[in-house]
């Protein structure tokens, strides 16, 4: 399954998502996206060298669901990490998109 | 009010700058996340889901205008514009940056709040009666009591670093709305045969994944003593707590596996040493401290309010709002006022900035500036005149604050759930709006009649689930959230803990199941009945048939 | 790993002595409680100044007849979150009335350098670049406190009836 790199940004606890570029994001759609086991360990590598940076909290690898432009999470916590509050869908990223 | 003099504020700010230089350190990259994690969470800052979490401590539920009116502005300025009031009296935004704490604690500590000890593996606030000072059947105001020992516990060189996290609840009436007896340390105040007060003491109490009612083991202990028996219970937990286990860690499990009889001589032994030494209480300290929680300058009114008895007669709204929300006072011609954080379709215990705002100003205007929080995630005016309750009413319909639900199936007490917790399995605050908007009907709400529910989202039990008179625990079984049932719990004098009801409910289903469970208590009661008394009488049987029919 | 001793940085001159090595001659020895049960005789006769370091699930109830040996106790915080030391210094201190050194080792957290020292600690073993400005720092970022302990400490509520 493909996965994605989530974290906690330390400056400000935001949850990001590592991009192509070794940045992290904030929208999951602008994630990289390992396809398979090896290249999972490469992304978490590059997480975990940023995380001895003190730049991320708690990187791990999550399963997501790729549907075209829409990456989802597939677990209901990261699902929620990702978009927001669903009680409060004025507020997190699923305010601004 | 407690008000801090030149030490308080001197710990205080001292605090602050300790903080700021740990943040900074932090920031530099000097500090690595397993050494500040112990630093932070002594300040009450946590990292959720979706942002670090800040918790402040409200001590023993007690507020002023001027306070209200600064996390007010936290919130807006730092937060997204509201904050969550907590079963244990305190208050948390979910949306703090690392990088500006260090200024909202300074924020706070020009109104007397922190964080300190709002988490960790020590004290955590000290709660009370949300009545407290104002009820008519205390046998003392607890709160001089709570600010002795928050005294005590704060920064206490001895016990920073406990198994694990401790909480001490105090409560000076017979009917017990503190819930003291699912504390680590229940106090419960009374009158010996000589006419003193002292206090019933009550360890191991507690919720979490393996909930006990707390056990006596001191019937009475004369006040003077208070904090060198409290020093005693500690050292002997401090050593022989389980280090070995997190989920063993609580005084609780120490209480079980030592046996209550033999828990108790060790406390005693060990009080025996220290009792007559620097922490006993002189009645001076406890008068100096008494003089701050004076009450406030009323006047002298009749009981007797014509006015008052007006607009009852005339307004049915604000008659139901009288008859759920306020409570009798202590003091003639003046009431308790429960403005309720639940209302249809909201978030139990969130309150916007606005809302803040709003209510320190009616507290200025009504209630000698006065604040409560309860444990149940509501507030409290503590002392407003009978004949200023219309007003106050008129003024809190269109806040969203005057829902006539205290005490009914729609004063929900949980957890923040799934929705911002790390520690969560699955969602309580959407299942807790579902049953509102369920029972949004006032006469079928009141129909009903006294029932309390109660959600966690994880086995934690931060939503109180176990004593719920019906509780409601949110589980991850393949993904999916399901929601487990338990029926008879309660949190006062006759504490009790729910049971389980049966197998479990989807997300889909648990609203209708509670729906079920009021249908089969409300066509089985006797008159007058409530449901913790019929559940009592009946037990799960018929509850059960209602919910699994076969 | 630095030592500091009554807020002075110090050469550490005792010796922590293996449960197997052989007993020198008249050297400072740190002993484990084990090896001070099974050697105890040898250990008195020796003559050279003795310390015993106990584990944090070791009570110095279990040698308060024996401190007269001692002129120092070790106590262990095998992780900073392990909190029993702290009573079992100010058990030494203000039940046991020992006098000599009480010295904090193992998982050591700077931050609760004060704190150790206000239940009896006056020895700290620690790993850090500036000991003596952290210990500096560390016992004086906060300057008040509420709680009675043996280290003598003027409380709030004394300064409070000082001040009338």
């Amino acid at each position: 399954m493909p996965q994605a790199v989530i974290a906690s940004r330390l400056r400000d606890g935001r949850a990001v998502f590592l991009d192509r570029n070794g940045r992290w994001v904030e929208f999951i759609q602008d994630s990289r996206i390992a396809q398979s086991e090896p290249e999972g360990e490469e992304i978490m590598e590059s997480a975990r060298r940023s995380e001895e940076r003190q730049e991320i909290v708690d990187p791990y690898l999550i399963d997501v669901v790729v549907d075209g432009e829409a990456v989802r999470p597939v677990l209901n916590r990261e699902i929620i990490r990702a978009a927001g509050p669903t009680i409060r869908t004025d507020l997190g990223r699923q305010a601004k998109r | 009010m407690y008000r801090y003099d030149e030490f308080d504020r001197r710990l205080v700010d001292e605090r602050v700058e300790q903080f700021r230089r740990q943040v900074k350190r932090r920031l530099d990259g000097e500090l690595s996340e397993d050494q500040f994690k112990p630093l932070r969470l002594l300040n009450g800052l946590y990292l959720q889901l979706h942002a670090y979490m800040l918790r402040i401590a409200i001590p023993y539920g007690c507020l002023s205008a001027i306070q209200l009116r600064k996390l007010a502005h936290i919130g807006r300025r730092y937060d997204k514009g509201y904050g969550h009031f907590t079963t244990r009296q305190n208050l948390q935004f979910h949306w703090i940056k690392l990088e500006e704490t260090p200024d909202i604690l300074a924020e706070l500590a020009e109104v007397e709040m922190h964080g300190i000890q709002t988490s960790g593996n020590s004290f955590r606030n000290t709660t009370t009666d949300q009545y407290a000072g104002a009820a008519a059947d205390e046998l003392e105001d607890p709160r001089s009591y709570c600010e002795i020992i928050r005294q005590w516990s704060t920064l206490h060189p001895e016990f920073s670093f406990l198994p694990r996290k401790f909480k001490i609840a105090v409560t000076t009436t017979p009917h017990d709305r503190a819930a003291v007896k699912v504390h680590d340390i229940g106090l419960r105040m009374l009158r010996n045969e000589a006419g003193e007060n002292g206090f019933e003491v009550m360890v191991g109490g507690g919720l979490g994944r393996t909930p006990f009612v707390g056990k006596v083991i001191r019937d009475f202990l004369p006040k003077q003593h208070l904090l060198s028996y409290l020093e005693a219970i500690l050292r002997v937990y401090n050593q022989l707590g389980r280090r070995d286990n997190l989920f063993k860690a609580r005084i609780k499990i120490l209480v079980q596996q030592t046996g209550t009889e033999k828990f108790a001589k060790l406390v005693e032994e060990e009080w025996e040493q220290i009792k007559d030494g620097a922490l006993q209480l002189p009645r001076e300290e406890i008068e100096r401290i008494a003089s701050y929680f004076a009450p406030p300058s009323y006047e002298e009114l009749d009981a007797q309010v014509p006015e008052f008895e007006a607009k009852i007669a005339e307004n049915p709204d604000f008659q139901t709002w009288v008859k759920t929300n306020v409570f009798p006072h202590k003091q003639p011609g003046y009431a308790i006022a429960n403005l309720s954080l639940k209302p249809v379709g909201g978030t139990p215990g969130d309150m916007s900035s606005e809302q803040m705002d709003a209510v320190a100003d009616l507290a200025d205007l009504y209630s000698f500036g006065e604040i409560r929080v309860s444990h149940r995630q509501n507030l409290v005016l503590p002392y407003v005149k009978r004949a200023d309750l219309y007003s106050l009413w008129e003024q809190l319909s269109p806040l969203g604050l005057a829902t006539p639900n205290i005490g009914l199936t729609s004063d929900i007490i949980c957890c923040p759930g799934l929705d911002y917790c790390g520690l969560a399995t699955a969602r309580s605050i959407p299942i807790a709006e579902e049953i509102s908007e369920r029972f949004d009907d006032l006469d079928r709400l009141h129909e009903i009649g006294e029932v309390e529910i109660k959600i966690s989202g994880c086995i934690n039990a931060c939503g109180h689930h176990h004593v719920g008179h019906i509780g409601i625990l949110g589980l991850d079984k393949a993904g999916e959230e399901f929601y487990q049932l338990t029926l008879g719990g309660a949190a006062d004098e006759d504490a009790s803990l729910g049971k389980v009801v049966g197998p479990g409910f989807s997300g889909d289903e648990i609203v209708d199941a509670v729906e079920t469970v009021l249908d089969t208590y409300v066509s089985i009661r006797d008159e007058g009945e409530r449901f913790i008394e019929t559940f009592r009488r009946v037990g799960m049987a018929p509850f059960k048939e209602g919910l699994y029919p076969k | 790993m630095a030592l500091i001793v009554e807020g002075k940085l110090v050469e550490d001159r005792w010796i922590a002595l293996g449960d197997e090595a052989p007993l020198p001659g008249g050297d400072p020895i740190i002993v484990s409680l084990a090896r001070w049960r099974t050697e105890r005789d040898e250990l008195v006769g020796r003559g050279g100044p003795l310390g015993i370091r106990l584990h944090s699930d070791e009570s110095p109830a279990q040698i308060a007849d024996d401190l007269k040996h001692f002129e120092l106790v070790a106590l262990e915080f095998p992780a900073f979150r392990d909190g029993r030391a702290y009573s079992y210094a100010r058990l030494l201190r203000e039940r046991y009335g020992f006098g000599g050194e009480v010295r904090a080792v193992g998982d050591v957290l700077l931050e609760q350098l004060l704190f150790m020292h206000r239940c009896g600690f006056n020895a700290f073993e620690i790993s850090s670049e500036h000991p003596v400005d952290d210990w500096v720092t560390a016992t004086s970022e906060i300057g008040v406190w509420y709680q009675p302990t043996g280290d003598g400490r003027e409380t709030i509520m004394a300064m409070r009836r000082a001040r009338g």
